[in-house]
Order: C-alpha cells, then sequence, then structure tokens
C-alpha cells in the first residue's frame, strides 16, 4: 500500500479561512474583481487559491467532484483529510465541481437547483492559467455587467475554454437558476455568477 | 487585535467552524441571487430572538480581526442592544469598534441605515425579524416560495393599493417592500422607508440575518433596489416640518422625544453619530 503525504494546509484555521472567505464574498458581490488567495500552499496541481477555497467552502456536508487530473489519491486524501469532504462521481449531485480550465465537464449536467431554492445549485470552481484586470496576450477579454458592478467590469482570462465562453455568452438557464462560477489562477481569483451579463470582445 | 481582550474558551466570534462555513456557503448564494432568502441550518446565539440573532450570526460569520465594527439600534449605537450585541463581538473577537459610520467596516443594524452615504468595502449587516415580504397574504412556505419562483407578486401591489384606496397615500413607513435587480421582491427590514432610497446602487455590501426563521439574503454593491409604487402614486419618503432640535439638521430621519411631563415634544436625529458629528463641526471656532 501506498502512502500518501499529507500537506500543509492553513496555518491558522480559524483565521485564514474567515480571510478566503471575505476574499469570496468580495469577488461573488463584485464580479470581476481580482482578490489574493494564498493562505495555503498548493496541492499536487491544485493552485494555492485553489487549495485555500476548498480548504474554507469544504466540509462534511458538502460534496464535491473533481475532474480528472485533480482526481488523484493524494488530492482526493489530502481534501478529505482536511475537510472531511465528500468526492462524488455523480455531476448532478455535487454541490462544488472543481475542474481546470481544459477538463470542464459536461455544464448541462451540473446541479442547478430549482426555481423555489435557486440556492440549491452547483459552484463551479475553475483553475485557469492566468487573470488580469488588464488585457493579457492571447487572453479572452471579456466586459461584465450587472450587480456587484458599477457600469462595466473588464476581465481578462488566459485558457477560459470555449465551452465555458459559450455558456456564459448564452446563459441557457434563464435567472435565477444559473451556475455562479469561481475562476481560479495561481495565488488570485475572481467570481462570475448567475446574474453577471458577459461579452467577449 | 488584542489577544488579551478575547475571552477564553470561545470559538472566535463565538459559532464553531462548521456553523460558519454553513453560513458562509449560504452567503455566497446569497450575493449571487439578490433578494432571495437562502434557507440556513442556523445556530442558537446567547441572546433571545428579537435582539437580532440572525444577524449577529451573519456578523459572526463575517467578521475577521481587521474589522473594525460599529453597532446600532434605531440609528443610536448606545441602546442596550446595540452596546450588547457591540461587547459581544469585542470580548468574543478583540476587533476594534467604533460608533464614526466612515470609520466602521463591518456595521451591524437594526431599524436604520446610517445618514453618512456608506462607501466601497463596507458591509451593512441587517437584523431582520420576519424575511418573507409575503407572508402577511400567505403563510404557507411551500406558497411564498412558489409566488417567488413565478415572480407572482400581484398581492403586494393589492396590499400598497389598499392603503390608497383606505388613506389616499401609500400608508406603510417601515419595512416598506423593495424589488431588487428587477426580481425578486424583498422585505428591507423594519427600517423606515426614508431609508430605501440608500440601498439603491449602494457601494457598501448589504446582507440580511433572520434569526428566527433561519433566512439569509443580500444586496450586492452597486444594485438597483425599487421601492414598490404606483404610477399615479409614486414612492415617497417621510419629510418633516421640523429640524433637529440638536444639530438642526433638516435632511435626517427624526424621532420624536417627549422632553417634559407636560408632554411638550421635539424632534432629534436617530442618527446619533450623524447629529453628534454635526454638533461637533458647529462648535469648531472659525
Ligand atoms: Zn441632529
Amino acid at each position: 500500500m501506498n502512502s500518501i503525504a499529507l500537506q500543509a494546509g492553513f496555518k491558522d484555521a480559524v483565521t485564514d479561512a474567515q480571510q478566503v472567505f471575505r476574499s469570496l464574498l468580495k469577488v461573488m458581490s463584485e464580479p470581476g474583481v481580482i482578490e489574493q488567495l494564498d493562505q495555503s500552499g498548493a496541492l499536487e496541481t491544485l493552485c494555492p487559491a485553489a487549495f485555500s477555497t476548498c480548504l474554507a467552502l469544504l466540509d462534511s456536508t458538502t460534496r464535491i467532484w473533481l475532474a480528472e487530473s485533480f482526481n488523484s489519491d493524494s488530492v482526493s486524501k489530502n481534501l478529505s483529510f482536511h475537510t472531511g469532504c465528500h468526492l462524488t462521481r455523480d455531476l448532478s449531485e455535487a454541490d462544488f465541481v472543481l475542474c481546470r480550465a481544459d477538463q470542464l465537464p459536461a455544464l448541462d449536467q451540473l446541479k442547478l437547483g430549482s426555481a423555489e431554492y435557486p440556492d440549491r445549485g452547483c459552484t463551479l470552481l475553475v483553475q485557469v492559467a492566468q487573470l488580469s484586470d488588464m488585457a493579457l496576450p492571447g487572453a479572452t477579454q471579456l466586459t461584465l455587467q450587472g450587480p456587484g458592478i458599477p457600469d462595466q467590469r473588464s476581465l481578462s482570462v488566459v485558457s477560459l475554454p470555449t465551452t465555458l465562453i459559450s455558456y456564459l455568452t448564452a446563459r441557457p438557464d434563464p435567472f435565477p437558476l444559473g451556475l455562479d462560477i469561481v475562476l481560479l489562477a495561481d495565488n488570485v481569483a475572481t467570481a462570475i455568477p448567475r446574474t453577471t451579463r458577459v461579452e467577449v470582445n | 487585535m488584542n489577544p488579551q481582550t478575547i475571552r477564553e474558551g470561545y470559538n472566535f466570534a463565538y459559532l464553531d467552524e462548521q456553523t460558519k462555513r454553513m453560513i458562509r456557503r449560504a452567503l455566497l448564494k446569497a450575493v449571487a441571487i439578490p433578494g432571495y432568502q437562502v434557507p440556513f441550518g442556523g445556530r442558537e446565539m446567547p441572546m433571545p430572538y428579537g435582539w437580532g440573532t440572525g444577524g449577529m450570526q451573519v456578523t459572526a460569520a463575517v467578521i475577521g480581526q481587521n474589522d473594525c465594527l460599529k453597532v446600532i439600534d434605531q440609528g443610536a449605537d448606545d441602546t442596550t442592544n446595540a452596546v450588547s450585541i457591540r461587547a459581544f463581538f469585542r470580548d468574543l473577537t478583540g476587533v476594534k469598534t467604533t460608533e464614526r459610520t466612515e470609520e466602521a467596516t463591518l456595521i451591524q443594524t437594526r431599524h436604520r441605515i446610517p445618514e453618512k452615504p456608506l462607501q466601497a468595502g463596507q458591509v451593512l449587516v441587517y437584523q431582520v425579524p420576519i424575511p418573507e415580504p409575503l407572508r402577511f397574504i400567505e403563510p404557507s412556505e411551500v406558497e411564498t416560495r412558489k409566488m417567488h419562483a413565478l415572480e407572482d407578486y400581484g398581492v403586494m401591489h393589492i396590499k400598497l393599493y389598499e392603503d390608497i384606496a383606505q388613506f389616499g397615500h401609500i400608508a406603510t413607513a417601515y419595512a416598506y417592500p423593495v424589488l431588487v435587480n428587477g426580481r425578486y421582491v424583498m422585505d428591507p427590514s423594519p427600517i423606515p422607508k426614508f431609508d430605501n432610497p440608500k440601498m439603491d446602487n449602494s457601494p457598501a455590501l448589504q446582507l440580511f440575518g433572520a434569526g428566527r426563521e433561519k433566512r439569509i439574503y443580500a444586496i450586492p454593491p452597486y444594485t438597483d433596489v425599487k421601492s414598490l409604487d404606483f404610477e399615479d402614486h409614486p414612492f415617497e419618503v417621510q419629510t418633516w416640518k421640523q429640524c433637529c432640535a440638536i444639530c438642526g439638521s433638516t435632511e435626517s430621519f427624526l424621532d420624536e422625544v417627549i422632553m417634559d411631563d407636560q408632554g411638550a415634544h421635539e424632534f432629534i436625529c436617530s442618527d446619533t453619530d450623524y447629529c453628534r458629528e454635526r454638533m461637533a463641526s458647529q462648535e469648531m471656532p472659525v
């Protein structure tokens, strides 16, 4: 039997979790704003922002679906150890879906909740190559509008998958349904909740 | 933060980490669906309902070492309710507290929005007694959920219109219903309708916690919040013929106070910080 190395999580579980949450609250309520998120290190291929988000939000009452490249013994054991979360292979029951940009699952399989309980929809965590509020070379340049945004806000994402771009511009699930998306790159994060209208420049 | 001041043997901000996480996940969904009431598995707080346990749970899940906390009740920092809640969080977190609106990063409130315009980065937490604006007409949660899902808000307009038929104007003066982001009808908690316009496109984040019914809802910054009205009876805020007897303000929400047992009365600002600051600036030598 191979032993799996346990990695350090938060240094100060209470303070770090609170700070990560405040950053996530900031980006979810002000879409496209980029916040530093590096209260933990990386976990294998999970960037610090992705691992920190998992540590802050997951516990034994949540189910997470991991895309193939993240679904190693080491990642799953570490996530279980630190958070007690349940790993599921059933996309339709996952509260959180965590994937790399090039391994997006079929978005129409994700949990949406209902018109009466739209909060029961899945939160999609996508690890991308780079995020910036300035135009990055080779990036997808997005213009965001909606709640949390005075007028409009620019967001530049390297390696944003085309299926996600089409989802965001088409918004196939009419509000109040929809996916809330957190984009994570290295040690920063932003969010595009279901209320945000997205245009590709 | 001064760790010396934190009461020993308690969790930071009283709640255990699992409860905070659950409230935090609910808050993230609440800001993603502005005005929609997210159910959450609330915990008991060491204070009775009516003391703002919903607001306290939200504050406990949000507050961090770097925050500066202000607590107001009816606009005042010095009522028993405000003093108790402020002391509770100071003792269980060690954070700085303030009475000055502009110094606070986190403001917990009952029944008022500060007069001084809120700024980007500030978080306002409302204590909510009854989160469901349709409850007066429909006691069943299943039915009110359905009405929100279908945007079936006719009854709300009928209620306001009955006011007009009876009084010639919309008599609802507190907890005046609003439409958030053009979609959800929301109860702004029992603030005076005077404060409703402050919710619209505020740069601050507004969070609402109802303890007894265990509901959380939110208005992100820069979000449209419209008070319900009719074309021929547009929404109007309260006005006063008097000005504040202390600072002379004609722009603030005034409380009527009885001065003596002959029944003499005066009007003074309900926002004590606002009134005090106006007085201080008037006393300054020119
Ligand atoms: Zn005054």
